[in-house]
């Protein structure tokens, strides 16, 4: 494992990676969809004018942009798992694509074009250098702790009614692995009472 | 009779005014209802953390993993409890461990790991159903951040208890 210094030297270029990758995240707002992926179907429905509609489709893009990283980074770093971590990181990046086949959906529901996965290799091409199992969990960390908190910001951007409630069910799974991976490391699994995303590394 | 020209004035003021007056009172309504049962929800979970850490029925280590937990539902109930008061709304009454069925008569670890599982999951139902309603930034951030919190408690006690950590990709709190 790397030094403490390097450590920190290499998490804050992880995160600045990631903050690029979603840095549209806070694009605007609303539409009128029912829901856009997990949860039951909602009674009530919105009326959001175009604008918010757009805004909200602009919101849900970037965080399937975000996504597309994250199953990047899962489908990359897998090989280097194993056992219980392996069979973990394997759901984590079903659910990862769960997210994305859900937020393409609920773009696509707004009228708007769903912003479409890059190569792997261009997600690759940002990624911090990953040598080991350890090295790989920490990335994850970032990853995942990063989503959390744009989905957090997101939530009061959005102006129909049921998505956010989709996008909270989206980030409490994003805190759920948070936790998993944080117990692979040996690191406090719930180290705050409320869930930001601030990078714990 | 005719009306003055400011009396005409003042009546389309008052229409116009009118509607949103309402808007802003029903938004701040529903924020108060989404604090209120979310509390309550914590509430239930703190009261029943700390009667099971105390029931002598936990391993060490689950028992410290209680505790820590008992303190983030404090945490929780603060945070919920203030941004009550700050709206001028009463906080709901926490109930007594006799009120909440089933916490008595837990005899195994096994038993109080079901158990919490069972409240945590209903605290991150009542919270994901809040989120529809809720339009108040701070309130959704403050309810958001917990119910990562309580996602990350549900998961851990789905550990213990040999359970899939996290076995759906949208955590709503249902079954």
């Amino acid at each position: 494992m790397a030094d403490p210094p390097d450590r920190a030297r290499l998490a804050r270029s992880r995160r600045t990676f990631i903050r690029l990758t979603g840095a549209t995240f806070l694009g605007g707002s609303a539409a009128a969809i029912a829901a856009c992926g997990g949860g039951k179907k909602q009674d009530t429905e919105t009326t959001v004018s175009t604008t918010q509609a757009q805004g909200d489709a602009a919101v849900l893009n970037a965080a399937l942009e975000l996504e597309y990283t994250a199953v990047a980074a899962y489908e990359i770093g897998i090989g280097m798992l194993k056992g219980r971590a392996l069979a973990d990181a394997r759901e984590f990046l079903a659910h990862e694509r769960e997210h994305a086949a859900a937020l393409t959906r609920a773009v696509t529901d707004l009228g708007t074009e769903p912003v479409k996965p890059r190569a792997r290799s261009a997600y690759a091409a940002g990624f911090p250098r990953i040598k080991s199992a350890t090295d790989f969990l920490d990335f994850a960390l970032d990853v995942e702790s990063t989503a959390v908190a744009a989905y957090l910001d997101s939530l009061a951007a959005l102006n129909t009614d049921p998505l956010r409630a989709e996008m909270a069910s989206i980030m409490t799974n994003e805190a759920e692995h948070l936790a998993v991976i944080s117990g692979l490391l040996r690191r406090p699994q719930v180290p705050n009472a409320f869930v930001t995303g601030e990078s714990p590394t | 009779m005719r009306l003055t020209r400011r009396q005409v004035l003042m009546a389309s003021a008052a229409g116009a005014a009118f509607p949103s007056v309402a808007l802003a009172d029903d938004k701040k309504a529903m924020t108060a209802a989404a604090l209120s049962s979310s509390l309550a929800a914590v509430q239930v979970a703190v009261v029943s953390y700390e009667a099971i850490a105390n029931a002598g029925i936990l391993e060490r280590s689950v028992q410290s993993t209680f505790r820590s937990f008992l303190q983030q539902e404090n945490a929780h109930a603060k945070a919920l409890g203030d941004a009550l008061d700050q709206m001028g709304k009463s906080q709901p009454v926490p109930p007594r461990r006799n009120e909440i069925g089933g916490l008595d008569s837990l005899k195994t670890q096994a038993q109080a790991l079901a158990f919490a599982i069972g409240f945590e999951r209903r605290a991150i139902s009542t919270y994901y159903r809040s989120m529809s309603n809720l339009k108040d930034a701070n309130a959704l951030k403050t309810l958001a951040s917990i119910m990562g919190c309580d996602g990350q408690h549900v998961t851990v006690l789905r550990q213990l208890a040999h359970q899939p950590a996290v076995p759906n990709a949208f955590e709503t709190g249902a079954a």
